[in-house]
């Protein structure tokens, strides 16, 4: 980085300010309404009310990342575990647990749930939406069982997409870069008619393997294509509607180790698949009076081909209702009901096979909270999910209380309830994890078998935390301690003989029963110093403890080690707005070690530079994973190969018309 | 676990040329303000309210950092002969029974709790969350790309006593 011109843009700030005082309150109406106002970058985070750890990543800090998937841009929250594996796998997960197929974590994108009830998790492979459509994404750490439900454990995601009123007009962007050679994406937005709005957008997506090394270690890439379009309706003063439908295939490589029939049983084989993924969301909202809001969401989803090897698909139909109600002054009550029917069907491989090969689940929710303002300084939430399903009926509650001392600063704290479902993997797999040759006998066959008869596991937590504004510093601690219950372990079983791989084999089985527990504890914090709207700084750091319970089985040692995650993390940002349509702004992460894992610490430089030139088009240079020696961030035990991260550089070009 | 000398560098130099620049960027958080507040004003002018000799009171509801700037700017104007007073309301809505004005800013959170308590006053009410006209807010002030724009609901004005003149009317966005 040449400093010279580092400094010299810098000097361009004070420059600015004094040439815009004018007084804007003798400006007409009609002038005012031609008053730019672009400058206005960083907002600085609204001082939330909720009683959980809370964490908003704003269309600014969207743009500002250079991210350009969903996994890379959720680093910046504190007390994520983001860990990339190869060009299309992340292991992506809050406060501990992590893995491939992370199951802790639940992601919604604008209130429609991407987590597979196939292997658990989210499919990140699957998940490449343009990230200029992400309005922002509300991330809550801790369980958000009493709220969302199953599988919202340690942690919830909601990405919220922007509307048809955010998107008008035509934009065409182009991205090229080391390992994204060629990302294309082009959006237009007009009215149909009135009060009705339409957006449709198009992508064409390309990631490579960051090893480049030409040997068959490092072919992981991915080649997408997507379509997806979406109509806002204003309908009077009080009702909105909107639909939106996407769809799109993206064409996959990725190395696996696999078990094999002959010396030296495993080999590295390159999986080529395409998964497709298809929506249609129709939301309906009303607000008939005041104190009222009905909303009503349904939504079809399908999802095919999501893995290396198995051929499989998840349908997923789904509705949901929920009402907000004031009543009287101290009382703001929630209450909503869901159905969900989801239809699996997967397919069997030698090395991997299911007991069944079609289910059907159906999911019947309800909740209700009341926020219930005790005075003005203290509000005090109860709220209670209850689920019936394949687990039977389960009851979810949680209690919440935030004091505002001053309307600057919030004192939180909360007692949660975290509730997983086991999944078709952990219910119906027979896995073939290894073949070990034994000197003068049979073969071992390394296997991990489901168990039709497995529950939920359990996470019952208690959190709190502080907020504060002072001037233009904010400020967030949150700190938790948590028991985890009945979690999933693969535990010995007597060995049998059988024929695995078409071999001869003496099976050593592990079976999942719900026999381990866990300790964790851990706290985040963040600080964002917004000296004006063109300059603003902030940092995270988050740390985790996890530890198994005494007596759990020493076969749990290999699932501990491979969901382990970092101990500490720490981030920082500046961001800076240059007059004259530039912005410069550079993102630092450490990640400590993962001794389980041999995974080495590591920091990670992204630096991005904005400038506006010929008034309606963009030119974007940057560069990611800067000051690092190449190394791999995660060790998953599907036996998905780690490909080192490297350091890339990209541009952009984007017009507006 | 030594951070790279590099990156040190780097964030060295930024940090460093911050002292420059805080004072300036003030000014643009200001711009930003001052647009909004001079809105706020022209709200004020083309809305007529019942017959009174009393200051206009605009409340600007749990956003201190606007409210200061709106002080700043606003307070000692007059509008069709009577005075402007701006004033800096919690979310809890204490006092709001005195404004004739009441802002909420999109941060401030619950918009349905601060209108619920209107009830049938001749208070205008103005606001920036999406739903704001749905919950029964008057005037939606909300950025359309670099500039800014509002939506009126003339009827929920004209339910609590406010007449919006025809002026107005035609420049928001309907």
């Amino acid at each position: 980085m040449k400093h010279p011109i580092v400094v010299s843009m810098l000097l361009l700030f004070a420059v600015d300010a004094a040439a815009q005082q004018r007084d804007l309150v003798d400006l007409s109406l009609q002038d005012l309404m031609n008053v730019e106002i672009t400058s206005v970058s960083f907002k600085p985070q609204p001082l939330s009310r909720t009683a959980a750890a809370v964490y908003v990543i704003t269309t600014t800090d969207i743009e500002r990342s250079g991210a350009t998937t969903l996994p890379d841009l959720l680093r910046m929250v504190p007390g994520f575990n983001v860990a990339q594996i190869s060009a299309t796998a992340w292991s992506v997960t809050s406060r501990g647990f992590g893995g491939l197929y992370a199951n802790k974590l639940l992601v919604l994108i604008d209130g429609r749930s991407v987590y597979s009830e196939v292997s658990g998790g989210v499919n990140w492979g699957m998940q490449f939406p343009p990230l200029y459509l992400v309005k922002q994404i509300e991330v809550i750490r801790g369980p958000g069982g009493s709220m969302w439900g199953a599988n919202a454990v340690n942690g919830v995601i909601n990405i919220i997409t922007k509307s048809a009123d955010d998107l008008q007009g035509t934009a065409v962007t182009a991205h090229s870069g080391r390992y994204e050679p060629g990302i294309i994406d082009v959006s237009n937005g007009g009215a149909i008619a009135g009060r009705v709005r339409y957006v449709a957008s198009g992508r064409y997506f390309q990631r490579r393997s960051p090893a480049l090394t030409g040997s068959l270690a490092g072919s992981d890439r991915a080649e997408a294509v997507e379509a997806r379009t979406r109509i806002d309706w204003s309908a009077g003063r009080t009702q909105r509607f909107w639909l939106a439908a996407a769809g799109g295939r993206t064409g996959q490589t990725q190395d696996n180790s696999f078990p094999s029939a002959v010396p030296p049983y495993a080999e590295t084989i390159r999986a080529v698949f395409t998964p497709h993924v298809a929506h249609v969301t129709l939301s309906w909202s009303a607000t008939p009076s005041g104190g009222v809001e009905n909303s009503v969401l349904a939504y079809y989803s399908s999802a095919t081909n999501g893995f290396p090897f198995v051929a499989g698909s998840e349908r997923t139909a789904d509705v949901k209702g929920w009402q907000r109600r004031s009543i009287g002054r101290h009382h703001e009550i929630v209450a909503g009901a869901e159905y969900r029917n989801t239809a699996i069907a997967v397919t069997n491989i030698p090395t991997l096979r299911f007991n069944r090969q079609h289910a059907r689940q159906h999911d019947l929710t309800g909740y209700v909270q009341d926020e219930i303002m005790v005075s003005r300084k203290l509000s005090v939430t109860p709220g209670i999910k209850t689920e019936n399903d394949v687990s039977g009926f389960e009851a979810l509650p949680s209690l919440r209380a935030v004091w505002n001392p001053t309307p600057r600063q919030a004192i939180w704290a909360s007692v949660s309830h975290g509730m997983r479902r086991p999944h078709l993997f952990e219910q119906d797999i027979r896995w073939v994890s290894a073949i070990v040759p034994v000197q003068g006998s049979l073969p071992l066959a390394m296997m991990i078998e489901g168990n039709p008869d497995a529950h939920s596991e359990i996470l019952n937590e208690v959190e709190g935390g502080y907020r504060a504004k002072a001037g233009t510093l904010t400020v967030d601690v949150s700190a938790f301690g948590g028991r985890y219950h009945d979690l999933l372990t693969a535990e010995p079983s007597a060995p049998a003989l059988g024929q695995e791989l078409g071999l001869d084999v003496v099976r050593i089985s592990r079976r999942l029963v719900n026999a381990s527990s866990a300790k964790v504890d851990g706290g985040e914090t963040s600080a964002t110093w917004t000296p004006g709207s063109r300059v603003q700084f902030g940092a995270g750091y988050s740390f985790v403890t996890l530890t198994s319970a005494p007596g759990a089985a020493e076969a749990s040692d290999l699932a501990r080690a491979h969901t382990s995650v970092p101990r500490q993390q720490w981030n920082a940002r500046a961001l800076f707005d240059v007059p004259g349509g530039a912005d410069i702004s550079a993102f630092f992460f450490h990640a400590g070690p993962i001794p389980a894992q041999r995974v080495a610490s590591y920091n990670r430089l992204d630096l991005r530079l904005a400038h506006r030139i010929a008034g309606a088009a963009r030119l974007v240079v940057g560069a990611r994973n800067l000051f690092r020696k190449p190394g791999i961030e995660y060790v998953d035990i599907s036996g998905a190969v780690s490909i080192p991260a490297r350091p890339d550089a990209y541009a952009e070009i984007a017009w507006m018309f | 676990m030594a951070v790279n000398r590099g990156a040190v560098l780097v964030f060295a130099l930024l940090l460093a040329a911050r002292g420059g620049t805080a004072a300036s960027a003030q000014g643009a958080t200001a711009i930003e303000h001052q647009v909004k507040a001079a809105f706020l004003v022209n709200f004020a002018k083309f809305v007529e309210w019942p017959p009174s000799a009393a200051p206009l009171v605009i409340c600007i509801v749990d956003d201190d950092d606007f409210a200061r700037v709106a002080i700043d700017t606003i307070q000692k104007k007059t509008i069709n002969g009577r005075a402007l007073a701006v004033r800096a309301v919690g979310r809890a809505g204490d006092d709001i029974h005195e404004c004739s004005l009441v802002f909420v800013a999109s941060e401030a959170g619950s918009t349905g709790r601060v209108l619920g308590q209107i009830d049938r006053q001749p208070i205008l009410t103005v606001g920036e969350s999406e739903f704001f006209l749905q919950d029964g807010g008057m005037i939606r002030l909300f950025r359309a790309g670099d500039r800014l724009r509002f939506q009126i609901n003339a009827g929920a004005a004209q339910q609590r006593g406010l007449k919006v003149s025809s002026q107005l009317l035609s420049l928001a966005v309907p």
